[in-house]
């Protein structure tokens, strides 16, 4: 069931007003219900794969908590949780590795094989992924973990944990939860308190205008230039590729603001996903406010592990003795680095554009690490006051742009096709008026515009919360007028501006309901 | 008392060579929650204090609570001084 549904907003209506009314102590056995009648929309088959994670994480949390309470020392205990621990993670993994990436990995075998003229085919998998599936099977694993490293004690309800890997909202798109943050959450009792309705709301108002406004208009255009790419010059090309960076963002916010908004109906606070990432003045800055819940957990169950290893301690000394400066140091990280934006990348999806742009990622994260030193060293010699607006400026710029060519990457029909894209969107010349080619690429005129316009209020919506003003709070302490005036815009502009579909016209829409 | 003046004088230093002098470590006591040294940093802060009083941090001790302050660190190294003698 999509979020942009009119079913999946009496799902919703329905859920929290019976929400409210069933005895407190029930609540999250009603939300355990609604969470799987959700996820069964998507087919019964699915259920399968995802009460599989449940009950084996479940079951594999319980083991190591009685291995550790009955074990008289802590390092045999260990040595166990870590077997059991690994069966989890392989089995799990497993799955989504096959599920998501079999087909692709048998059609490149194929080719390789290809290449020597030995004629491989293996079999493909025909299978829809099962919905959410890279999203809660991070997030069991993150809990598997958890547990393993004593974060926290083993959950000992099999439904109240299955709650935590299905709960509705966030089963589509994330965020991936943790389970201290919002395990307690899902047990504790709410009480209808008008503020979350409202909030929550008004949340998701936002999310559909950023996702039907915003994305889905820019996506028409992105489409057919992306689908057609030989046929724009590189004004055009350029065009495209800036608002599919805009086209992804406002897409991927938008839904987590509509998951976050219904949660928060709900009194039940999930982490936030994005904190407007394309402010970041480098790329690894991009990546501590984009997709946050999924670099977070690379960076505890990835990242933070290899740096923290023996092996990783015996590098760093070895690197520090006899390579020495900046990079004798940094050595260490920059395998972790190198894996972990690999792994960001695949995680997107099975594709040689996600994995390239994993690597992209990783090599201007590692290069950048290695050139600060000299980077300092110029910014001294041309006396530049990195605290000034102007190097801010400059920073965002520098680092949309290498975003813009990374998402081109991982968007683009293939590889040569990202790179002819990308190369051809330096030189700006083509034929006839500037007018013309802008409103060749799917979108007229007035839809550019409306494009402009929305994407402006979102771009000031995203500076006033970078000043710290949290928007919906300062909405409400203004007067009844304004308030309304503010939320109305927001509803008209959804209803009339909305992208319903593809091939769909904003001015249809009005007269389908006549 | 000397060795700890010792000991919280070197943590500072080496926070200030790894994350930068343009902050008063030494009254920060969210540096992680507030994000004001990131995953790079920290993994180069940690490095250095490892060989510095020769303890072994593990990926287990990657808690905000151990590394928040200059307080937290040390205590932190002291109680793996103590556990790894």
């Amino acid at each position: 069931m999509s979020f942009v549904s009119v079913g999946f907003l009496i799902f919703l209506a329905v859920v929290i007003f019976l929400y409210y009314c069933v005895p407190k102590k029930f609540q999250w056995l009603f939300l355990l219900a609604g969470s799987y009648a959700f996820y069964l929309s998507g087919g019964l088959y699915m259920l399968f794969f995802i009460l599989l994670t449940t009950v084996t994480v479940f079951c594999g949390g319980l083991w190591m908590q009685r291995i550790k309470d009955r074990s008289k020392s802590k390092k045999a205990a260990k040595k166990i949780n870590k077997r059991i621990l690994l069966g989890e993670v392989f089995l799990n993994f497993g799955i989504l590795l096959l599920l998501k990436y079999y087909n692709f990995a048998a059609v490149n075998i194929g080719s390789f094989f290809g290449l020597f003229h030995y004629d491989v085919s293996l079999p493909l998998i025909n299978m829809v992924l099962p919905l959410g599936i890279s999203f809660y099977t991070f997030q069991a694993i993150g809990y598997s973990i958890d547990v393993y490293r004593d974060k926290y004690k083993a959950e000992t309800s099999l439904p109240r944990f299955a709650l935590f890997i299905s709960f509705f909202p966030q089963i589509i798109q994330g965020p991936i939860s943790r389970y201290d943050q919002l395990g307690p959450q899902l047990k504790e009792k709410h009480y209808f308190q008008y503020e979350n309705l409202t909030f929550g709301l008004q949340l998701m108002l936002w999310g559909y205008f950023k996702k039907m406004v915003i994305a889905d208009r820019a996506g028409v255009l992105v489409s057919q230039v992306f689908s057609g790419y030989e046929q724009y010059d590189g004004l055009q090309t350029f065009v495209a590729m800036v608002l599919y960076a805009i086209q992804i963002y406002a897409d991927f916010s938008g839904g987590i603001d509509m998951t976050r908004g219904a949660a928060q109906m709900m009194g039940i606070d999930l982490v936030d996903n994005f904190r407007r990432p394309y402010f970041a003045t480098s790329v690894a800055e991009y990546w501590r406010r984009w997709h946050m819940s999924l670099t977070n957990w690379m960076r505890d169950y990835i990242f933070f592990p290899i740096t923290l290893s023996k092996r990783s301690a015996k590098i760093g000394k070895w690197g520090k003795k006899h390579i020495g400066g900046t990079i004798g140091k940094q050595l260490p990280a920059y395998l972790p680095t190198f894996v972990t934006f690999t792994l960001i990348g695949i995680w997107h999806g099975a594709g040689w554009g996600f994995i390239v742009y994993g690597l992209y990622n990783s090599c201007v994260i590692i290069l950048g690490m290695m050139f600060t030193p000299v980077f300092k060293r110029m910014k001294t010699g041309l006396h530049i006051n990195e605290k000034s607006n102007g190097w801010m400026v400059w920073g965002i710029l520098r680092t949309f742009l290498i975003m813009v060519y990374g998402k081109t990457i991982s968007r683009a029909e293939s590889l040569p096709a990202a790179f002819s894209m990308i190369r051809k969107s330096v030189f700006w010349f083509g034929d006839g008026s500037l007018l013309h080619r802008l409103t060749s690429m799917g979108l007229n005129g007035a839809n550019l515009i409306l494009l402009l316009l929305a994407t402006g209020v979102f771009i000031i919506a995203s500076v006033i919360q970078e000043k710290g003003i949290e928007i919906r709070p300062a909405i409400a302490g203004k007067p009844l007028p304004v308030r309304w005036a503010a939320y109305l815009a927001l509803i008209i502009s959804i209803i009339i501006f909305g992208v319903y579909g593809e091939g769909y016209s904003a001015s249809e829409f009005v007269y389908r309901n006549y | 008392m000397h060795k700890e003046e010792t000991m919280r004088d070197k943590i500072l230093e080496i926070i200030n060579e790894n994350a930068g002098t343009d902050r008063d470590w030494e009254n920060q006591d969210r540096m992680i929650d507030d994000e004001l040294i990131d995953s790079f940093d920290v993994v180069a802060i940690i490095s250095d204090l490892a060989d510095e009083f020769d303890v072994e941090i593990t990926v287990d001790d990657m808690i905000p609570e151990n590394f928040n302050s200059v307080d937290a660190m040390e205590n932190l190294i002291q109680r793996l001084q103590e556990e790894q003698e």
